[in-house]
């Protein structure tokens, strides 16, 4: 069966959408993501859908679906290269993808999550700082 | 309104969610050339995956088509997609209930509703549902005609496969296609040979009937040259016969004329000469009806049949008649064999000219299977040359000339034998010394 491959990117996934989708390929995407952020503990998913020409309800359902999952999986969703065309029938159809950040292309994508990741990491050792101040006040 | 039935610009039959990518795909490659901008034809193709998904996701089969069609001034991009499914009970509610959701995941129907600038669905339970929609051509779209839309057909007819699926299933149709024309002219053919077979058999019966024709018409002619032949012999032997009689009545008259003989000698030669001629006149008779009659078939023990005949012949001094056991019992006529062992036992009796005559009658089943009758007795016997010629009418050997003899006999036992699908023929007495057998096959059904 035809499978889209997941490139591992340090703590990212890569995914470049080539061909054209069909449901079953969609579907197994969607189970494969998942899989490889919790066998990675992958930060974040990024995926490229410059190639891809058309958007319907279940495709954007699937990418909803990847983002929502991700989250909960704590990695952050970022689509990326998506082509005008599918945007504005997106916003006809009423499918905002919400939840699932966008960027204009790869490189953005990728200074998005990497920024997103030092987010993290500062708010991380920023919460545990000011445990370790509480700590000491006590 | 669509303004012709018209046929399709691209048909796609939607069978698997692969079919999905070659509708859109198609969707975008006529949206493309009919003048849409990029954006449209991303629209477009999109409402066509919807609706497309729609008919495989609630019925798993169904088609779609492509159309231009002209509505008023304008000329639009149409799909329509058919599903043979059970259709829409309440189209009229559930398209209203649509129309009221707001955001959310909505149906297929409802973002293809959206995506179009026409939008139309029928369902009913005999014909499925239908799902018409069209989009806008912009007032710059190129020139379009019959001419050039018979050209889009072709144009698409002989477009590059979509991806190895789209040429999969095009070999497959054409392949389908061919075999469905295959089997329609294996079934004419079929068809066909047996008509042919029908012909040829009726040909072949009435060659068979004709040959059977053919050959009893040879049968009979050659039975009836046959008789003709017999017929002719008859004839000149029974004159023959007839005028020496007659001869002998002419000259006695004569010599009464020249009063060289009495009236009393005349009137004796005279009794005698009319006495043979009726002897004759009734032998030719009785030898015309010989095997002719039609007589009732009875079980006749011929064991019983000779010891009666026995019992009636008066053997001359030194004779004996030796009748041998295990004769069968037969459905047949009695008074045929009677006729024929009577004619039989007197000829073997009247020309024997042993002093101890000896007469055996026997039975054995030839080969074939027939009931073989014998007769032999310790006579003169009969020479090879002659054998055939003694039954023939009116035949009597030189050296057995009896004033009894008429040479009748032999011939009425042969024409009843051969009447009833018999043989007679005469061998050489098994026992030592003179003698002739006679033995005749007589064909009758065996009474257990």
């Amino acid at each position: 069966m035809d499978r889209i491959p997941i490139l591992k990117m340090g703590p990212f996934l890569l995914v470049t959408i080539q061909v054209d989708m069909y449901d079953r390929l969609a579907l197994n995407l969607e189970n494969d993501l998942i899989i490889m952020v919790q066998k990675n503990g992958s930060k974040g998913v990024l995926i490229d859908i410059s190639a891809v020409s058309i958007v319907d309800s279940f495709m954007g359902r699937i990418i909803g679906n990847i983002a929502t999952m991700s989250r909960i999986m704590d990695a952050e969703t970022i689509v990326v290269g998506m082509q005008p065309a599918v945007a504005i029938t997106l916003v006809e159809l009423g499918l905002p993808l919400s939840g699932v950040h966008t960027a204009l292309n790869v490189e953005k994508g990728m200074a998005l999550l990497q920024k997103k990741l030092a987010d993290d990491l500062t708010e991380d050792s920023e919460s545990e700082a000011e445990m370790d101040d509480n700590d000491q006040s006590e | 309104m669509m303004e012709e039935v018209q046929k399709p610009i691209i048909e796609v039959s939607l069978d698997t969610e692969l079919d999905l990518v070659i509708a859109y795909k198609k969707a975008m490659q006529l949206a493309e050339i009919s003048g849409l901008n990029f954006t449209e034809q991303t629209k477009f193709a999109t409402a066509v995956s919807e609706i497309s998904r729609n008919a495989l996701v609630h019925v798993g089969k169904g088609d779609i088509k492509f159309y231009i069609t002209k509505d008023g001034q304008s000329f639009f991009i149409e799909a329509i997609v058919h599903d043979s499914g059970p259709g829409i009970k309440d189209l009229g509610s559930l398209l209203k209930k649509l129309e009221l959701q707001t955001g959310g995941q909505r149906t297929g129907l409802v973002n293809c509703k959206r995506l179009s600038d026409k939008f139309e669905m029928d369902s009913s339970e005999e014909e499925g549902t239908c799902v018409r929609i069209g989009r806008r051509l912009p007032g710059s779209h190129p020139p379009i005609n019959h001419m050039i839309l018979s050209g889009w057909r072709k144009h698409f007819s002989q477009l590059a496969p979509i991806s190895p699926y789209d040429e999969l299933k095009r070999q497959n149709i054409l392949l389908l296609k061919t075999l469905e024309e295959l089997r329609v002219k294996k079934t004419q053919a079929q068809e066909q040979l047996e008509e042919i077979q029908v012909l040829h058999l009726e040909l072949e019966n009435n060659y068979h009937k004709n040959k059977q024709l053919s050959d009893d018409y040879a049968r009979q002619n050659e039975l009836l040259l046959k008789r003709n032949e017999e017929l002719d012999e008859f004839a000149h032997i029974v004159s023959h016969d007839l005028k020496s009689p007659l001869n002998n009545l002419k000259g006695t008259l004569k010599l009464m004329e020249m009063g060289q003989i009495d009236q009393e000698k005349t009137v004796v030669v005279f009794k005698g000469q009319l006495q043979k001629m009726e002897n004759l006149i009734q032998s030719v008779l009785a030898y015309s009806r010989a095997g002719h009659e039609k007589l009732e078939k009875t079980t006749v023990d011929v064991g019983e049949l000779l010891k009666e005949m026995e019992n009636n012949i008066v053997l001359p001094e030194g004779f004996t008649l030796e009748i041998e056991r295990n004769f069968p019992v037969l459905f047949t006529e009695k008074i045929f064999l009677y006729q024929i062992f009577s004619n039989l036992l007197s000829n073997a009796l009247k020309y024997n000219d042993k002093v101890e005559g000896r007469i055996i009658v026997g039975y054995e089943q030839n080969e074939t299977g027939d009931f073989c009758f014998f007769v032999e007795d310790n006579g003169p016997g009969i020479p090879l040359k002659k054998r055939e010629k003694v039954f023939k009418i009116f035949t009597v050997l030189e050296n057995t000339k009896k004033a009894d003899s008429t040479g009748i006999g032999l011939a009425i036992v042969k024409k009843i034998i051969t009447e009833k699908g018999g043989k007679i023929w005469i061998e050489e007495a098994k026992a030592p010394g003179e003698g002739s057998r006679f033995c005749f096959t007589w064909p009758a059904e065996l009474v257990q």
